[in-house]
């Protein structure tokens, strides 16, 4: 098996030097070294926020965003062509109870002979359409609870992924990856070379000029060493090998932008279910899985209004293989579900600034809690434009 | 034996016919209506035109759906208008296109700005710029095809570009232009002696978006209802507008298209102007259909506006 890996690796790399032009770094001086006009687009995006709730303790507890005064993350974004053949983005954050880290630093190509991008380094990977957002471009203050329950908070990992444009009548982007899996929750094989398979299918489809459907599908397959980790109440029996983790995902999103005045309507619902199965030690257990559905109605100019309802059901098997991030006590001998409904009034004077006002019912295993969150996310310098 | 030959022939005619006859259009996307029906001019039947934004569309603010990558993807060139009025999602269209024929450098990738000499740009922001200042073009304002020499340079910089992708139909390109210059310059001085009635005429906007349409005209903007570009104006500023337009006896609000005309009309109602809404690009108003009809459209809109007025004053 690891030869198989050894051999896909070798045939990426290959596509690449054969798309790019392989070149050595060498010491001669470059004709532009220090020129500033070659300087990457560089901006930083802040999001602050303010946060309510009527527990104590809250029972969903995702890093920054707890109740009090707080900065949720600032994150530093650089962004330029590196080259004939390459581009290059570095996004660094840094989120208020961790340090500085490597969010995104991928090289994509600009030109190859056929279509094709391969991107490679660390990046948000492209499981579903949500997990390529970074926080500040999302529409709600936290990601789904589905993907926080599987990823534990993203799915971003040292990769390479390649995109083909399919030759269709509509725009179907075929995607592979093969990540270094070592995502905590559902990977980190017990040899080094142990490497982790995504597939990512992409189709939209224009409707009619304002309105676009977009379906997708994506599954993501790797190896969990075993012993298990040491916070498991119920070790695992060791058979000296992995266990696969497996997870399916399938996204859709329609949205309606009207070509007269787009600026100031717009309609979008969007929705991803996905489901995570781990072979624990050759047996096969019930799936952590859930969904989320939203909808952003964009009333006028500047302001938004918003809903969002996330489920998850996470087998008692899987607590202590998915923990974060919640933050109370339950009967760990049955199974959990959470859920979440959220509204959001948006206010976005320009671009570069936003203003949330949100609130979050949140039920979690019979518990429940109100949040209320009020969010401003800036961001200043040449930040690139968001993908659709 | 006989049908043998009958059959062979029959198949390389076919094949010749195939291969021979149906050469291949070049496959031209532009970013506007208005570089379309330009190149549409000077390819004629050589040429396959695409729009990505509609007439109808303001390009400032364009969603870079990956449908418009599927047509950049078989595109043979592109053309855009430059000064950065698509940068907000042309390079993601360029990128996710993964056609190297029209990536920037490439011979495919053509920024019409470039045809304009550097003091043709109006509006380039002199000393700081900031965002405090609102949405400032850096590079100056984009919407130069609106002066219908402009047009001229442009249409002579596409063919050039035409000519290089397919110097097989040189004599196309050539001809094509030729007509084309003829024509405008023949609209270009009726325009102008029609227009002369506007010479000197003070006029207020909505948005910064009209200046090379108005210098062009010899009309003066005296200022903008919108508080810095793209910024919807305060209680205080409208009210600063609205002193202006009563001491400047000012006649005309201009406003696109593409805006909701809401504001510049309690303007215009409060001060007794007539508001002009004009459209901001080739098709985005009845009327408008081509470069042509979109020019002559401006020009007519603008004189029967301020004929409409001095007929109500007298």
């Amino acid at each position: 098996m690891a030869k198989i890996y050894f051999y896909s690796f070798f045939v990426v790399i290959f596509l690449w030097c054969f798309g790019t032009g392989y070149s050595q770094m060498t010491t001669d001086a470059a004709a532009t070294g220090i020129s500033r006009a070659f300087n990457p687009a560089i901006s930083v995006n802040c999001l602050f926020d303010a946060m309510g709730t009527n527990r104590n303790d809250v029972l969903w507890s995702e890093i920054g965003l707890e109740p009090g005064l707080h900065y949720q993350e600032i994150c530093m974004e650089m962004t330029a062509n590196v080259d004939v053949y390459l581009q290059s983005k570095v996004a660094l954050s840094v989120e208020e109870k961790t340090d500085l880290g490597v969010e995104e630093a991928y090289a994509s190509t600009l030109r190859m002979p056929i279509p094709l991008i391969l991107r490679m380094g660390k990046m948000l990977n492209t499981f579903g359409r949500h997990n390529l957002l970074h926080l500040h471009h999302m529409a709600f203050v936290e990601r789904p609870m589905i993907l926080e329950q599987v990823f534990g908070p993203d799915l971003n990992e040292m990769s390479i992924e390649g995109a083909y444009l399919l030759p269709l009548p509509w725009y179907s982007d075929a995607i592979a990856g093969i990540l270094n899996g070592d995502n905590p929750n559902l990977f980190e094989g017990s040899s080094k070379g142990d490497v982790a398979f995504l597939a990512h299918w992409d189709n939209l489809w224009d409707v009619t000029d304002e309105w676009t459907v977009r379906i997708g599908g994506s599954y993501l397959r790797g190896e969990r060493g075993l012993p298990p980790p040491e916070n498991m109440q119920q070790p695992l029996t060791n058979n000296g090998g992995n266990v696969h983790s497996g997870v399916w995902g399938a996204n859709i999103h329609l949205k309606w932008k009207p070509l007269h005045r787009g600026r100031y309507h717009s309609f979008t619902l969007q929705g991803e279910y996905v489901n995570a199965k781990v072979n624990m030690n050759g047996n096969s257990t019930e799936p952590l899985h859930g969904f989320f559905i939203q909808m952003l109605g964009q009333f006028n100019i500047r302001w938004f209004i918003q809903a969002r309802y996330d489920w998850f059901n996470r087998p008692q098997e899987l607590h202590l293989l998915f923990p974060a991030p919640i933050n109370f006590s339950f009967n760990p001998s049955e199974d959990l579900q959470g859920q979440r409904l959220s509204f959001c009034l948006a206010f976005v004077p320009t671009e570069f600034s936003a203003y949330r006002l949100q609130y979050n019912y949140i039920d979690l295993g019979g518990q429940g809690e109100n949040q209320i969150i009020a969010q401003l996310n800036i961001t200043i310098g040449s930040h690139p434009a968001h993908k659709y | 034996m006989k049908k043998q030959i009958i059959f062979m022939t029959l198949l390389f005619l076919i094949i010749a016919i195939g291969t021979g006859k149906a050469a291949k259009k070049l496959d031209v996307v532009t970013t506007l209506p208005s570089l379309a029906s330009i190149t549409e001019n000077i390819g004629g039947d050589q040429v396959k035109v695409y729009s990505i934004t509609r007439g109808v569309q303001d390009a400032h603010y364009v969603e870079a759906k990956p449908s418009y990558m599927l047509n950049l993807n078989k595109a043979d060139l592109l053309i855009y208008s430059g000064l950065e009025l698509e940068i907000g999602w042309l390079p993601l269209l360029i990128q996710g296109a993964r056609n190297q024929k029209v990536v920037v450098g490439a011979r495919g990738n053509l920024n019409a700005s470039l045809a304009l000499p550097e003091q043709g740009i109006l509006e380039k922001p002199r000393g700081e710029v900031d965002r405090s200042m609102g949405d400032v073009h850096p590079a100056g304002n984009p919407h130069y095809l609106l002066n219908p020499h402009n047009g001229f340079k442009v249409a002579e910089f596409i063919a050039d570009k035409l000519i290089e992708l397919d110097p097989d139909h040189q004599s196309v390109y050539e001809n094509n232009l030729e007509t084309f210059k003829k024509a405008l310059s023949e609209k270009i001085k009726q325009w102008e002696t029609k227009a002369k009635v506007l010479n000197g005429l003070e006029v207020v906007c909505y948005h910064v978006h009209w200046s090379y349409l108005l210098d062009w005209l010899g009309i003066q903007q005296a200022g903008y209802i919108e508080l810095r570009p793209g910024i919807p104006p305060t209680p205080r500023h409208k009210r600063e507008i609205i002193e202006l337009i009563k001491q400047h006896g000012i006649k005309l609000v201009i406003v696109s298209s593409w805006k909701d005309p809401k504001k510049s009309k309690e303007v215009a109602d409060e001060t007794g102007a007539e508001l002009v809404i004009l459209p901001g690009e080739v098709n985005a108003m009845d009327g408008s259909e081509d470069y042509f009809l979109w020019i002559n459209y401006l020009v007519n809109q603008l004189i029967e506006k301020w004929n409409s007025h001095r007929e109500k004053s007298d």
